[in-house]
């Protein structure tokens, strides 16, 4: 909490008046015994009355140490005061209300020539006040060498003051945000004036209609277009469809509808990942497809990281091999890398990417430290981080898109039962048809 | 004439030309010149993009060589584009409705008193405040894409690369997930690991140790733990929210699309409140337009985008990566890329841009070095008092424009002063492989080594400055900008709600959001607004999370006064607090 110097002085007395008065009254009784000084003087009203005069001199004349800590604070930058300097200014403020209670109870810093006259027998002085020793309160002890700063009272001082002053502390540093919610936010401030535009409670909304500050509201509200709103699902495409068809009809015979996948798009028109709340082009809002289908093409699933720190980005199919004269790691096209030489192969389906190999164990690390041990010819998803193994090549994969949903898990099984040709058909299959799929994805809207 | 009542097409007019103004940013790089992207189709330029957008402005196409705008094309667009609500195609929906005209419509309503539109941190310290309030359950609902309000935050965070048990950049007592800050992170963490150095740690901070910061495991933990206590999911209504308008009949309709696509309908509330947090990530233009043009997306990233990879090549191979920014993400990935690269030993080299090398923070002054290697030094993003303080306090006072202007001021780009990372920084930049530099990219473009190509324009006289690095790393932050969430954009082209000179949404003292002409429609409802996109008004800190429940507490003490819950006495507080301690349902 960050004090200002109305909230700093509110805070103390608060603080003085509950904790302070209750701590005080708890533990007065027990404070220690000044030595030398008889139990006919330490009674329980001079110790109440020694104790309280304390915390009420510390809290009056802490509200004008209030001021100088809050000149202090204005020059810290950040005009912070911490909670530390709250516990350690007692050190500064416990000696001045020494000083200031042997004001009003001199006897503790010895007694007062008066009063040695008294002992001594001599003529009376000025009559004694309420807490001024007689002389047979002193018993035995020579009291000519007491100092402001050897009394026999100043345990007990020290006692009080700075237990009293740990528990506010403390009070301030957790109860009183649980009684005072708002206290912690306003500065310390306990009281505060009711806020500007807020009724009293129960009172009825001042109308400010005069300020202009009125809704445009047309005539009517025509239910034409609230009912627009509540259309069924539709199609649209988004950024990154291919070419048009020559007969400029972009649904209607596109050789790459293949390549469309669902998603959401933004504001500008990318299309992005069901499953991301964020347009990877630009970084704006995805407006998830809630009634709406959004086709386009997808921008780049992924990337490949070899254990050279080769990087392949995964745009479509991809098919990893050995380079014939090094024995070294590649990925390219299929058509690229000759069979003899291939691998596996990486292929993507919709926001998915799956590999399999047709010759080679794959040996699968899952981003959560599950391992999947998949046969020649299955196919396993790969989720990002996650890190696959086939032959000596270790591979990682890595991607912004998250899987959408559970669904892959269930739908890559189906396609590992497949023999390594139809996984590869169904793979390309899902690619554009996927369940229920085909047939909404070539519809138009209207 | 007042400005709430400025006639439709004026309004159309003035979105226009805000719109195209948004848009502007991708016109400079056609203007450059440059080759469209690879597969793109001349004809599905500028005229797709119309056709969605239709205040894409026309005359660019016509005005020198402006005629392909790269990126934000799509293909002819056979209906609208997004659900219909806020397709510009069609006419927009009226601006208030009645139940009337709802009813006809065919659309289902439901009813509920309190209806919060984000369902992340703000929702939820709004939505806390009211339960502890005692507002049933039953009554509100909470309008969300997200599951868990940590949702969207926790994967930001893990993104931006601070991990689970890393520190973040807030204190103790700013709890999101406990109104009363009492008990601190730091004194569950103690009681929790029954160890007393959290307890040591917020004692003595800031003068003998540096803050204590929670963790996002903590923040996470405890935020799931109050959500399951106030019954968060029986309130939620998982999907998003497509247009807020305002009820004739008094408080306002939220338009939802269920996320199980199931009919959209619409809640009507009373009082609604908007905390749909920052509207995009901050994508800097040149990145956008870079990806536009080359269709890249994996050597040049965005710091709040996944970019494991880039970590895991260096990892693997030498490399020189480039980093933007000079703010808290900036240092984390700086911390991430060091650690690598002391564990993996690769030769990684880091190259470090800030916009200006020697700048200082606005009324920094007194002892101690606020600045040092281009870095400027807070411990949190605004200083402490205006949180809670005497700049709360002074800020409060401001004129509208003056506190736009202290907030421009006082929130730029810092970061914590972490030992760890000074000695990290430290070491890097005595072997070699750190090096700070001042300028602004200008350019970005393929490099022939399949990295990135950057233009520097450096301050002074020196001439540009190209770098030829595997990675760039954009760590400029998340996005203010209300236009970029629809939502928003609706609400302020159809007149309910207004934008303050620093360009979030006009709240008045108790986030209760102001109409155009900056006046209170006062009514028998109310729309609030706090978070990201309350910024600029009378709280600095609104997207902090003491910040967020500051403003929750100002707006249940708004809904008290209008009879939705119970003011908060010492009493009930206290009560409250057991409750919570207890772990039992307010």
């Amino acid at each position: 909490m960050t004090p200002t110097l109305i909230g700093r002085i509110q805070t103390r007395i608060l603080l003085a008046a509950t904790v302070g008065v209750l701590w005080t009254a708890l533990i007065a009784p027990f404070l220690p015994d000044p030595a030398g000084v008889t139990a006919s003087m330490w009674t329980v009203g001079m110790r109440y009355a020694i104790a309280f005069t304390g915390l009420l001199l510390t809290t009056v004349y802490g509200l004008v140490w209030e001021h100088l800590y809050h000149r202090l604070q204005q020059r810290r930058w950040d005009k912070d005061w911490p909670s530390v300097f709250g516990l350690l200014t007692i050190l500064n403020e416990a000696p001045l209300a020494w000083l200031l209670v042997n004001l009003f109870f001199p006897v503790m810093s010895g007694p007062s020539p008066d009063m040695l006259n008294l002992h001594n027998g001599g003529i009376a002085g000025p009559k004694p006040g309420m807490f001024d020793p007689t002389p047979d309160m002193l018993g035995p002890l020579d009291t000519s060498g007491w100092g402001l700063w050897d009394s026999p009272f100043l345990p007990a001082f020290i006692v009080h003051i700075s237990t009293t002053w740990l528990i506010m502390w403390l009070a301030g540093q957790g109860p009183l945000r649980v009684i005072l919610i708002r206290w912690r936010f306003e500065g310390g401030r306990v009281v505060r004036s009711r806020l500007e535009g807020v009724p009293a409670p129960g009172a009825r909304p001042e109308l400010r209609a005069a300020e202009g500050a009125g809704i445009p509201v047309r005539e009517t509200s025509p239910s034409t277009e609230i009912a627009a709103l509540a259309r069924s699902p539709r199609t649209v495409r988004g950024n990154g469809s291919p070419a048009p068809a020559p007969n400029g009809n972009l649904l209607d015979g596109n050789p790459l509808d293949g390549d469309l996948v669902d998603g959401g798009m933004c504001g500008h028109g990318h299309l992005g990942s069901p499953g991301s709340r964020y347009c990877g082009t630009c970084g704006r809002p995805l407006q998830q497809p809630n009634g709406t289908r959004t086709l386009g093409r997808r921008p780049p699933l992924g990337v490949l990281v070899f254990d050279d720190g080769t990087m392949h980005v995964l745009d479509g199919e991809v098919r990893l091999g050995l380079v014939e004269e090094t024995g070294a790691l590649t990925a390219g096209h299929r058509e690229e890398i000759p069979a003899a030489s291939a691998l596996g192969d990486v292929r993507t389906s919709g926001w998915r990417t799956g590999v399999s190999s047709g010759v080679h164990r794959i040996a699968l690390e899952l981003p959560d430290g599950e391992h999947v041990d998949v046969a020649p010819g299955e196919v396993a998803w790969l989720a990002p981080g996650a890190e696959f193994t086939i032959g000596p090549y270790r591979i990682r994969y890595e991607s912004p898109y998250q899987p959408a949903d559970p669904g892959p898990a269930a739908h890559g099984s189906r396609a590992a039962s497949m023999p390594p040709d139809e996984t590869a058909d169904s793979l390309a299959a899902t690619t554009s048809a996927p369940p229920g799929g085909p047939s909404a994805r070539r519809t138009s809207g209207d | 004439m007042p400005a709430a009542r400025r006639s439709a097409g004026r309004r159309r007019m003035q979105r226009s030309q805000e719109c195209a103004d948004d848009h502007s940013q991708f016109f400079q790089f056609s203007a450059a010149g440059r080759r469209p992207p690879p597969r793109r189709v001349a004809g599905r330029g500028l005229r797709g993009f119309r056709n969605r957008h239709p205040w894409a402005p026309a005359a660019r196409s016509a005005a020198g060589g402006r005629d392909l705008m790269p990126g934000p094309t799509a293909g002819p667009v056979t209906g609208p584009a997004r659900g219909g609500a806020s397709a510009p195609g069609q006419p927009r929906a009226a601006s208030a409705w009645s139940d009337e005209s709802v009813a006809a419509a065919g659309l289902r309503a439901e009813d509920a008193d309190f209806v919060t539109v984000g369902g992340g941190l703000a929702g939820f310290a709004v939505v806390d405040a009211l339960r502890i309030r005692g507002v049933a359950a039953a009554r509100i609902r909470v309008v969300s894409p997200q599951r868990r309000p940590f949702e969207n935050l926790g994967r930001l965070i893990r993104t931006s690369q601070i991990r689970d048990d890393d520190p973040l950049r807030s204190d103790s007592g700013a709890r999101a997930d406990n109104v009363w800050g009492f008990p601190g992170y730091a004194l569950h963490e103690a009681i929790g690991r029954r160890t007393l150095r959290p307890l040591w740690k917020v004692l003595t901070e800031p003068v003998g140790a540096e803050f204590y910061n929670p963790s996002p495991r903590q923040v996470a933990r405890g935020l799931d733990r109050e959500a399951d206590r106030i019954g968060w999911y029986s309130m939620l209504v998982p999907g998003q929210a497509m247009l807020i308008r305002r009820r004739t009949e008094g408080g306002f309709f939220c338009l939802v699309h269920p996320a199980d696509h199931s009919p959209p309908y619409v809640l009507r509330t009373r009082h609604l409140h908007l905390g749909t947090g920052y509207p995009a990530l901050g994508y800097a233009p040149e990145l956008i337009g870079y990806r536009l043009r080359h269709g890249e997306y994996f050597n040049a990233v965005n710091a709040y985008e996944p970019h494991e990879h880039v970590y895991q090549v260096l990892r693997r191979r030498a490399g020189t990566v480039l980093l933007r920014g000079a703010g808290i993400t900036a240092s984390r990935v700086l911390q991430r890329l060091i650690e690598d690269r002391d564990r993996s030993g690769r030769d990684v080299r880091i190259l470090h841009l800030f916009r200006e090398l020697d700048a200082r923070p606005p009324g920094r002054h007194g002892p101690g070095p606020a600045t040092e290697h281009g870095w400027r030094y807070q411990a949190f993003s605004f200083p402490k008092s205006a949180a809670s303080g005497q700049q709360r306090e002074e800020l409060a006072a401001m004129t509208a424009a003056e506190r736009s202007a202290w907030i421009a001021a006082m929130g730029g780009a810092t970061t914590a002063r972490r030992r760890l990372w000074r000695r990290q920084l430290d070491r890097a930049r005595s072997a070699g492989c750190y090096r700070a530099l001042g300028g602004e990219i200008t350019l970005l473009e393929p490099s022939p080594r399949q990295g990135v190509r950057v233009l520097v324009a450096r301050p002074g006289g020196d001439g540009p400055l190209r770098l030829d690095v595997d990675f760039l790393i954009d760590c400029t932050g998340m996005s203010p900008r209300l236009r970029d969430n629809p939502l928003l954009a609706d609400l302020v082209d159809s007149g309910c709600a207004g934008v303050n000179a620093a360009g979030g949404l006009d709240v008045g003292p108790h986030f209760e959001v102001r109409g155009p002409g900056g006046g209170l429609a006062d009514g028998p409802g109310r729309l609030y607004a706090s978070g990201a996109i309350a910024r600029g008004g009378h709280l600095a800190t609104v997207d902090s999370f003491a910040g967020l429940v500051d403003a929750a507490q100002l707006i249940c003490d708004d809904l008290a006064a209008r009879g939705v819950c119970t003011p908060l006495g010492p009493a009930c507080s206290a009560a409250a607090w057991v409750k919570w301690l207890a772990h039992r349902a307010p």
